[in-house]
């Protein structure tokens, strides 16, 4: 079966001054029909901005998109009218992406507005519709954005999404600003939705836990590559690069059995995607360096079915 | 799923009201603002006298039955000319920030959405009309442009609409690139629709202080030009003007000072005021107890 | 156990455009020398009013309405602006959530650091601008001396926070506070925060009360939970029993919701709905519209808060306790 979404080397690069920031430096994924990837990295590593390229907000550099099967990558703004009503976003900032001079009502009904959809009762019916499927009553219509708490805010921002029917959502660290509890609400109804609807999502993060649960696939990213990327039952099952097994330790684990840990931390931040170093761009932080990993940049290389990893310490853990 | 709870819900604008309210001075300010306009599009039917009818026997006298402010050198009502300045100073000072409003507005946008040059190009106007001395270039325009109201009005106008240009475009910059923009661009709108839709009503708000704020500030300028001559041209009353006159007259007929200048004063602080609280009001987060 | 902090029945409100509201509805709270207390609750829930309010740091239109907080002593609700100001930075420290926010973008970051010192009159300029250095090494901020003149601008959010940290620590409080300081990062630099705290923790001796809204961090760094809900405290407990016996359906419901890796094909069970409308609190037990187990007494009476053993104490009508 053809992928709904496919990027074939994706690029994006931001000039400063005479450098150039590497924010997405070949990217290939590919998103099925109904399925979740998951994409995850810590901030600066370039994964919002591959989510935008995506959905063409940003103008690629480099390389392919692919949707249903369709090369939008050079489409301009008139051309990619008509697919976007089937590519959507959600935002990390759940009050921020909300017009705080409209109505929840209007806001919704704003894409339905932009491609002259239906009558106004139609379109009417059609939002108290999209606000029961998110779980807000319909007699919050006129009531504005700022009178809500944030994981309501951010149902309406997932009820604007879904406005148009779209068969493809990038969810752009949806939960990241929320409260823990309501995280768990917002998977919950996204995936409800994607088990409804059968829509697809790029569901982007910076922690794995979020996206173990709702993810089919999952990417992990680090400035501007993919080092790990394959099935999300392979990878946390089995993860093998240094970076991925870091994320994961990085996560708390509440002590159920009373034995509390030292939260373990991955020494030093993420380097700046300008001055990138020479060979693998893991290797300030990575603590299993091989000489050649200063050398010669890895490429991802299968190591089982459905389980791609990019580092040159890869040899040891196959087979 | 949720159910309202039983609060009304509040809107935006019925936020604003609310918070609007609950400053004294804002009110108070506001209800003096439009009693000052009504007075002062009515000035024509209710001024006892016309401004410029002189009563030379009558000349300099204080309050009185007949006048109720008393009387200047050539006998005209003072109360009446004060009437009349009101109106005029209210002409100004609203169509001069009708023409801030058009130039540093559209200019403002212009730089806001295009970038590049064409912003480095209009700030750079705007910052050598912030480093130029305003009332001098006053003094040139209206000398250039002759003495009438609309010629002043439209002096104080262009060179007053540097503040808002800077206004505008720091909006539109903020709101250009707000998720909410980028949602609707998302969606698929044209610019056109998202400037129209979302930029333009979340840019009202702090464009309705600056002009509010501005109103006085062109009455203060007009008087300032009147003083040194260069303001309406006699016998059209102003209070730069009376107060001007009054000066010269000041020990013999302090009234000739006390009621334009008071009357002035009173004007500029009830705008000011309303100006303050409606800065107040639209900021959300000056929650008032 | 020394007793360092004594709370009761605190009463914070907030007077809105839209109404009142009770952010903070009488609680009572201890806290141990060496201690340290984390305080667990949603958005809105008063955690951080809870804390912040002892040292005056609320908003203008916040009013204490009741209670007290005694200090090594002195009831800091009743101390006048010196006193507090004495206290500050000095006895008591704190960090914040925002590391964007929190620090003066136009000062060097090593002058903020000594600030607290210079301000309390600890040590002379030379002396201070040592101990700033050092400060900053010790929180992990590398080349220290030449970084003492930065620009917070130049830092990241983590290197901030550490920053704040640094600022936090600069005359030795006796109390640490620190609110959601971690919320605002990614998982990554949280563990690295997180493991500093507890290395400094142990070095300083210090006592800390933590405030967030993660079980997941709190139930690793403290040692005591608190959970409040809606301006009251629902459950307190050291961490074991609250793991091994959570007793309030908030409680449990928040430790069932928690994020963690190995949720893979397990189902999420999230608390239903949204915490209440600040000034229109349900009637009864705030939490019941949310609560599972909720009776027709829970809608009528607010429960009072009870101990059900020595040190675990619990605010719901399912739970008979001992004595209050």
């Amino acid at each position: 079966m053809k992928p709904l979404l496919q990027t074939v080397d994706l690029k994006k690069y931001f000039p400063q001054g005479k450098r150039i920031l590497k924010a997405v430096d070949g990217i290939s994924i590919e998103i099925k029909e109904g399925e979740t990837l998951g994409l995850v990295g810590e901030s600066g590593c370039g994964k919002s901005t591959l989510g935008r390229t995506i959905l063409k907000l940003l103008r690629p550099d480099g390389g392919k998109i692919f949707f249903e099967g369709k090369d939008i990558t050079n489409l301009n703004d008139k051309e990619m009218k008509p697919y976007r009503k089937k590519m959507q976003i959600i935002f990390q900032d759940p009050l921020g992406s909300l017009n705080p001079q409209m109505t929840v009502g209007r806001i919704i009904e704003d894409p339905l507005i932009i491609h002259k959809i239906g009558t106004k009762k139609e379109r009417r019916k059609r939002v108290e519709e999209l606000l029961d499927m998110v779980g807000i009553g319909r007699e919050f219509i006129n009531s504005f954005p700022h009178e809500f708490s944030g994981g309501q805010q951010q149902r309406i921002g997932i009820a604007r999404a879904l406005a148009l029917n779209p068969k493809f959502i990038v969810c752009d660290e949806p939960v990241s600003a929320l409260d823990v509890s309501i995280q768990a609400q917002i998977i919950d109804l996204l995936e409800e939705i994607q088990q409804k609807m059968g829509i697809s999502y790029l569901f982007i993060a910076h922690n794995l836990a979020v996206v173990e649960h709702i993810s089919h696939k999952v990417a992990v990213m680090y400035l501007g590559k993919i080092v790990e990327y394959g099935d999300a039952d392979k990878i946390f099952l089995n993860p093998i690069h240094p970076y991925t097994r870091a994320l994961l330790k990085s996560v708390p684990k509440i002590p159920w059995d009373g034995q509390k840990q030292r939260f373990y931390s991955l020494k030093g931040e993420l380097p700046s995607p300008i001055d990138l170093p020479k060979g693998c761009r893991f290797q300030t932080r990575c603590t299993e360096k091989k000489a050649i990993c200063f050398e010669k940049e890895p490429e991802l290389t299968e190591v089982e079915k459905n389980h791609f990893v990019s580092c040159h310490l890869v040899r040891t853990y196959r087979g | 799923m949720l159910r309202k709870n039983k609060t009304e819900s509040i809107g935006y604008w019925k936020a604003f009201w609310l918070r609007f309210k609950k400053n004294k001075m804002a009110v108070i300010g506001g209800v003096f603002v439009l009693i000052l306009i009504a007075l002062a599009i009515l000035a024509p039917y209710i001024a006892p006298y016309p401004y410029d009818e002189p009563h030379y026997i009558r000349a300099f006298e204080g309050p009185s039955k007949d006048f109720i402010f008393g009387t200047d050198a050539l006998g005209r009502d003072l109360f009446s000319r004060i009437l009349y300045s009101l109106r005029n100073a209210c002409i100004i000072g609203f169509g001069s920030q009708f023409v801030v409003l058009i130039i540093g507005g559209i200019l403002g946008a212009v730089a806001g959405f295009k970038g590049g040059w064409i912003d480095k190009f209009i700030m750079s106007i705007v910052d050598i009309m912030f480093a130029f001395p305003t009332f001098l270039f006053n003094v040139i325009l209206v000398t250039a442009l002759g003495r009438g109201l609309f010629t002043i009005f439209l002096a104080i106008g262009l060179t007053g609409w540097a503040g808002m240009a800077r206004l505008v475009r720091g909006q539109v910059l903020y709101l250009k690139n707000s998720e909410f923009v980028e949602a609707a661009k998302a969606a698929g709108a044209s610019t056109f629709y998202i400037i129209r839709k979302h930029i333009l009503p979340n840019m009202i708000g702090p464009i309705l202080v600056n002009l509010a704020f501005g109103v006085p500030g062109a009455m203060m300028t007009e008087s300032g030009l009147a003083v040194i001559g260069m303001g309406v041209r006699p016998p059209m009353p102003s209070w730069g003007n009376l107060i001007g006159e009054g000066i010269g007259m000041m020990m013999a007929f302090p009234h000739l000072l006390i009621f334009p200048a008071v009357t002035f004063a009173f004007t500029l602080i009830s705008f000011t005021f309303l100006a303050d609280g409606l800065r107040d009001a639209f900021n959300p987060r000056s929650e008032i107890s | 156990m020394m007793e360092l902090l004594n709370v009761n029945n605190l009463k914070v409100e907030f007077h809105r455009v839209e109404g009142i509201v009770k952010a903070v509805d009488g609680i009572s709270y201890k806290l141990n020398k060496g201690e340290s207390l984390g305080i667990v609750g949603e958005s809105g829930s008063g955690k951080s009013v809870s804390v912040l309010s002892l040292l005056r740091l609320i908003n203008r239109n916040g009013r204490i309405v009741d209670g007290e907080a005694i200090f090594l002593g002195k009831d800091l609700l009743k101390l006048n602006k010196e006193e507090l100001r004495d206290i500050r930075g000095k006895d008591i420290s704190i960090i914040f959530q925002n590391p964007m926010t929190s620090l003066n973008p136009i000062i060097r970051v090593g002058i903020q650091v000594i600030e607290p010192i210079i301000w309390h009159r600890l040590m002379k300029n030379e002396e201070a601008r040592e101990r700033a250095i050092e400060l900053l090494e010790r929180v992990g901020i590398p080349e220290s001396p030449k970084r003492f003149l930065n620009y917070p601008l130049q830092f990241s959010g983590g290197m901030r926070q550490r920053v704040m940290i640094a600022m936090a620590l600069a005359c030795h409080p006796k109390l640490l506070i620190a609110d959601e300081p971690t919320t605002a990062l990614d998982v990554t630099i949280q563990a690295q925060i997180m493991e500093l705290l507890q290395e400094l923790k142990e070095e300083y001796g210090m006592s800390v009360i933590f405030i967030t809204h993660d079980l997941s961090v709190a139930t690793n760094f403290c040692d005591r939970i608190i959970t409040m809900y809606a301006g009251k405290i629902v459950e307190e407990a050291p961490v074991e029993e609250i793991l091994k016996t959570p007793l309030h359906p908030y409680t449990k419901g928040l430790l069932n919701s928690t994020l963690e890796i190995g949720s893979r094909g397990k189902k999420l069970v999230p608390i239903p709905g949204n915490p209440p409308n600040p000034t229109k609190h349900p009637s009864g037990c705030k939490f019941h519209p949310r609560c599972s187990f909720a009776m027709e007494i829970c809608q009528r009476e607010e429960p009072p808060l009870v101990n059900i053993s020595e040190n675990h104490r619990v605010a719901c009508h399912l739970i008979k306790g001992e004595s209050k």
